[in-house]
């Protein structure tokens, strides 16, 4: 892999994709995401991919899907020698706040994903959360507006409307759901898709989001060392993630981001490069490659004959995927099995089996074919990705 | 598959639709704390749209092939009925008693209406429905936080309120719409087959509480009880939509006793049933012909030789026979010990009254 890569640099361009410069600053105390000192910090770019790895058994969600595009997020990012604080902005034409009277609306959301690990930006975890040997912590906040508190504590069953019953208690309760129906803010661990954990330790960091104009805006300020991962170093890792309630977005049903390199003091160049490669083989070629060896189990785009959990969609791939992760799927598969995909998955198209007490991947490993062909296959993988929206 | 199974069988011969179920499992569960909306036991008229509206064709269960099908979250409004207030302040100022919002759809909206021309051939008949607890549950495999789990112990079907985030692919995934979304936790949560109750010796609420005696309750794998010899041995109790392919434990006597049909003069057709067959295979499948059959045969054996088993079964003259609950299985104090005939006696425990 590393003779791949080091092969590559010399002898192709570099394309460089997202990238997050920060801006320091000496005090970032009484922060708001409207405050004057955000316009000295740069603006950055960030493209996002609806994930479309998953198949849904949401029939109207998965409607929604079909014309989904990729969404720029505007990352501002100020940082002093012991915070960081990023602000988000995009574009959303409907605001939607969770609602206590509704079964099916969703709220927005955004979401921030570190590695806890992320010194070899070849060896990064799986972007959707994370995978069983590489975690994942992630800051997430939901539009809420004062309705009882999500995730609640379910030992307040009392009707509010038995009055004569419960007294006092009812008094509690109210108070109760006050002082828990403020906002929706949580921070998460995880490593691959059901693990997600809830951090309930009282880390120091905030996240709020507000609706303006048509856009949302959201502010993340946390310390740069806090017991999960050390921030202060010049360039790391770190992807992003919203929800449009509008078109039923929850869960996995969002657009995320690759991993972009974000850079607070000096950047480290390399680090840059890998993170943000991008192969330039032979585009034809890979196309027919990925019909001969992929199609099988994998669908993409309009070619979506196969069983629906067979294998992942790939339809988005080359919007959240890094091109490391592309290369490690088709040369070690076993690396990045997922043990909580496909929850629905029928008995007869079980991802992964375990062997010797060790997952082994349904897929089987592409390190067979040429360097060059691997290198061509990634590049048609790249291209595969949802347009951005005018 | 659990390593016991509890079931019920409900005689639809029997239900009169008082809904005194839904009122005993509304008030003991669902009258609070964002489950207003929810009916985890409903009665509906058969045919008609059912509670949530229109629940057979919001997908989920399984294809033939075992995969999980699309489904459709039910909305509030539309297909469950947004509980209503009341203005119970106004009607002592003689206005009349009425929701103050503007009712267009509710549970049980239609009511009574069934199908057909009055008075040739209009029919109906109600169908009390409750989570099925099935052995392939469409809402346990749709999860994907594997928050829905299948007790062992007797293979009641439970949400796991730490786990479960509110994603709502269970609410698409369930066939019948019976697990349910509460907005207020943004959880999911249905009908626990009131295994705090079972556990103690006492039926289920809706069982206990039908005033029609319809529901008889017990373990599938209790060879001397009832449920086993209606569902095993005798095979007279259906599920219902089998070709959902979730396996589900709740089994149907189906209505075998229909009125005749009148021709144009008025005159009752001979031979005749107000309920067309085709409705009956539609709900549970070909075997309705053989049960209807059966059973009419034994209403026949007991006019001539005054003996049947499997009639003094569905009439359950006693509780005690409607109920066999091997209580003394769980391992707890019970509360009644009137049922706890079944697979494991009642020995040496100390009920708590």
């Amino acid at each position: 892999m590393k003779r791949l890569i080091t092969l590559s640099l010399f002898t192709t361009s570099l394309l460089f994709a997202n990238e997050i410069i920060s801006t320091k600053t000496p005090v970032l105390e009484h922060l708001f995401v409207d405050s004057k000192l955000w316009d000295t910090a740069k603006s950055n770019i960030v493209t996002l991919y609806p994930q479309t790895t998953l198949n849904l058994n949401d029939k109207n969600a998965k409607e929604l899907l079909k014309n989904s595009t990729a969404k720029g997020v505007e990352v501002r990012v100020l940082y002093n020698n012991s915070k960081v604080a990023f602000k988000f902005r995009w574009s959303d034409e409907t605001q939607n706040i969770y609602r206590a009277d509704s079964t099916d609306s969703y709220a927005d959301g955004i979401a921030v994903e570190f590695p806890l690990k992320f010194d070899d930006p070849k060896n990064l975890p799986y972007i959707g959360m994370g995978d069983s040997n590489r975690e994942v912590l992630i800051f997430l906040t939901k539009a809420y507006d004062g309705v009882y508190e999500p995730n609640a504590n379910i030992d307040y069953q009392i009707s509010p409307n038995n009055k004569p019953v419960f007294g006092d208690e009812l008094t509690n309760y109210k108070n109760e759901v006050q002082r828990l129906a403020k906002n929706y803010t949580k921070a998460f661990i995880a490593k691959g898709f059901k693990t997600t954990t809830e951090i309930k330790d009282k880390e120091p960091f905030e996240f709020k989001m507000s609706y303006k104009d048509g856009f949302w805006e959201a502010l993340l300020v946390k310390d740069l060392k806090d017991s999960y991962v050390n921030l202060d170093v010049d360039t790391f890792p770190i992807s992003i993630a919203i929800w449009d309630g509008n078109t039923l977005n929850r869960d996995g049903n969002k657009k995320i981001s690759k991993w972009i390199p974000l850079t607070l003091k000096a950047k480290n160049e390399k680090y840059v490069q890998i993170l943000n490669y991008e192969y330039k083989g032979n585009l034809e070629n890979g196309k027919k490659l990925v019909e001969q060896n992929c199609f099988a189990c994998h669908s993409y785009g309009s070619m979506d004959n196969q069983m629906p959990y067979m294998a992942p969609n790939l339809s988005n791939i080359g919007g959240y995927g890094n091109a490391s992760y592309l290369i490690e799927s088709i040369k070690e598969p076993n690396k990045a099995i997922i043990l909580g995909y496909n929850k629905n998955a029928h008995k007869n198209t079980h991802w992964y089996s375990i062997e010797n007490g060790k997952e082994v991947s349904a897929m089987p490993s592409y390190s067979h074919l040429k360097d060059s062909e691997i290198i061509d296959i990634v590049t048609y993988l790249q291209t595969l990705k949802a347009e951005v929206k005018k | 598959m659990s390593k016991r199974q509890l079931a019920m069988v409900m005689d639809l011969n029997k239900c009169i639709g008082c809904q005194t179920c839904t009122v005993a499992c509304k008030t003991q569960w669902t009258n609070r704390n964002g489950r207003e909306y929810m009916y985890w036991n409903n009665v509906e008229t058969y045919p008609g749209s059912g509670y949530p509206k229109d629940w057979q064709n919001l997908g989920g269960g399984f294809d033939d092939a075992g995969e999980l099908k699309d489904g459709i979250v039910p909305n509030l409004a539309g297909n469950y009925g947004v509980p209503w207030d009341f203005n119970h302040d106004e009607i002592k100022n003689s206005k009349p008693f009425a929701p103050k919002q503007d009712a267009k759809w509710g549970a049980n909206w239609d009511e009574d209406e069934g199908a057909g021309n009055f008075p040739q051939d209009n029919y109906f008949f109600y169908i009390p429905r409750i989570c099925n607890h099935c052995d392939n549950p469409g809402c346990l495999s749709a999860c994907p936080r594997e928050a829905i789990f299948k007790r062992d112990e007797d293979g009641v079907v439970l949400v796991d309120l730490d786990r479960c985030q509110g994603y709502r692919y269970c609410i698409a995934g369930c066939p019948y719409k019976k697990i349910y979304f509460n907005p207020k936790i943004s959880k999911s949560e249905k009908c626990i087959l009131c295994f705090p109750r079972v556990e103690k010796g006492l039926p289920p609420a809706c069982s206990q509480q039908c005033v029609g005696r319809i529901r008889l309750v017990g373990f599938l794998d209790d060879t001397e009880g009832q449920v086993y010899k209606l569902v095993k041995e005798h095979k007279l109790a259906l599920p219902l939509r089998g070709d959902f392919n979730t396996n589900p434990n709740i089994y149907y006597i189906p209505p075998v006793f229909a009125p005749l049909r009148y021709d144009a003069n008025g005159k009752a057709i001979e031979n005749s049933s107000r309920i067309p067959i085709e409705e009956l295979e539609k709900l549970f499948g070909k075997d309705v012909h053989r049960v209807i059959k059966t059973i009419k045969d034994e209403v026949e054996k007991r006019k001539t030789t005054k003996k049947s088993d499997i009639l003094d079964m569905l009439i359950g003259f006693k509780h005690k026979e409607l109920f066999r609950l091997d209580s003394a299985y769980y391992n707890k104090p019970l509360i009644d010990t009137r049922y706890s005939s079944g697979k494991m006696k009642f020995t040496s425990f100390k009920a708590v009254h």
